[in-house]
């Protein structure tokens, strides 16, 4: 029954923490997806299905908040590049923003929680 | 093969589940499959390709329930699985056509979609994993099917024989009355047998029901003391487990006890009836 509860909670996790994580990925500049799951996949205990990252980028462009952009390769067919849209950096935003609050939130009640259990 | 196999299995997936683009998808997949087996010889071994699309995984395991309707999810077993889902929807499929038709196409049909609604499900059971866990939603769909089943062949093995040998004591009792209606029993075949329980003549129509209760409740009695201590041994419990998944999964030796005890309850109740009648039978009459 634990083994069940954890493993609930750890896939509830990663799903929420995947979107942000694919976001993030883009802030910086537009990636192919290839590079985008090799780039998540060196975060210990993110991904378990590489794939799970191309329907989230899917999802994220039917939403606009990422837009595709085909470039001709030299070495190959042409490529196709995810980069943040405006909303996309928008949404982003919002996203660390609460994340950000949440960790300083679960943190300061681990805090609470090692105060309490180191008194004498 | 394995690589075209899993490509359609993508599409199909994501079409099943309404995803956006499903064929974007599949193009990103063939290009991550492209990348990842760059450089390597070609014909790419099996083991190579295995090991790209192990790391892929498998796309059910890529949309969320929570993500789909109810409808699309029910869809979504279907086309693609797990087996336990499809067998359950299968097996409930299967008796909603024996209801259905059964009526309409006579018992044959009736029975054989039955039968066949049974071992799908008893199949969706042996799927559903080592524990033979079935979810809150595939026990609604499969135990339908199994209940009628086992609670015939429940009924068979604790009421059948009582049931039978009350039912034809009954009977012996009525043919007495046809053939002696006023006079004595004669001293042979069964007739001692009814007069040892207070059975006269006279009183025949007014009691031979009590003697087909009385026979049915000391036919269950030994019956149920056997069958209780049948099962305080662990291979006839496992065996019963066996028959009656999942119900009976956790059956244990107490069971056993249970049943041993209330078929020496009936049984002594049988001996205290039996001397009452000897004692009292003519003025109790």
């Amino acid at each position: 029954m634990n083994d069940r509860l954890l493993d609930n909670w750890t896939t509830q996790l990663r799903k929420g923490l995947l979107d942000l994580c694919v976001l993030s990925a883009l802030a910086e500049t537009r990636m192919y997806g290839y590079d985008i799951v090799r780039r998540l996949r060196s975060i210990e205990g993110l991904v378990i299905s590489e794939g799970t990252i191309y329907p989230i980028l899917g999802r994220f462009s039917r939403d606009g908040l990422v837009q595709t952009v085909l470039e001709e390769s030299k070495a190959g067919p042409a490529r196709k590049y995810y980069q943040l849209t405006a909303t996309g950096r928008e949404v982003l935003e919002r996203m660390n923003a609460a994340w950000v609050q949440i960790v300083k939130g679960v943190g300061s009640l681990q805090s609470e929680t090692d105060t309490e259990n180191n008194e004498p | 093969m394995l690589y075209d196999q899993y490509v359609r299995r993508v599409h199909t997936v994501l079409t099943a589940a309404g995803a956006p683009n499903p064929d974007d998808v599949v193009a990103d997949i063939r290009d991550h499959v492209d990348r990842e087996l760059e450089g390597l010889a070609e014909p790419v071994s099996d083991t190579a390709m295995e090991g790209v699309l192990t790391r892929l995984g498998q796309p059910q395991q890529w949309i969320g329930d929570d993500q789909l309707s109810w409808w699309r999810k029910t869809l979504l077993r279907v086309r693609t699985g797990p087996e336990d889902w499809r067998l359950a929807y299968a097996t409930f499929g299967t008796i909603l056509l024996a209801l259905l038709f059964g009526g309409l196409l006579g018992e044959t049909v009736l029975v054989v979609l039955w039968a066949g609604s049974f071992i799908l499900a008893r199949a969706a059971i042996a799927t559903a994993g080592e524990s033979n866990d079935l979810t809150e939603g595939q026990k609604w769909l499969v135990y339908p099917s199994l209940v009628p089943v086992y609670a015939l062949l429940l009924a068979a093995v604790f009421l059948g024989p009582a049931a039978g040998v009350g039912d034809y004591a009954d009977s012996l009792s009525y043919q007495a009355l046809r053939e002696y209606p006023a006079g004595d029993l004669p001293r042979a075949g069964y007739y001692p047998l009814l007069e040892s329980v207070g059975i006269t003549p006279g009183a025949i129509d007014v009691r031979s029901g009590i003697l087909a209760i009385y026979a049915a409740a000391l036919t269950a009695g030994i019956s149920w003391t056997i069958l209780g201590l049948v099962l305080l041994l662990k291979r006839p419990r496992r065996l019963t487990a066996a028959v009656f998944r999942p119900f009976l999964d956790h059956m244990s030796r107490a069971w056993g006890v249970t049943l041993l005890v209330i078929g020496l309850v009936l049984l002594a109740l049988c001996v205290m009836a039996t001397v009452a009648a000897h004692a009292w039978g003519h003025h109790y009459f």
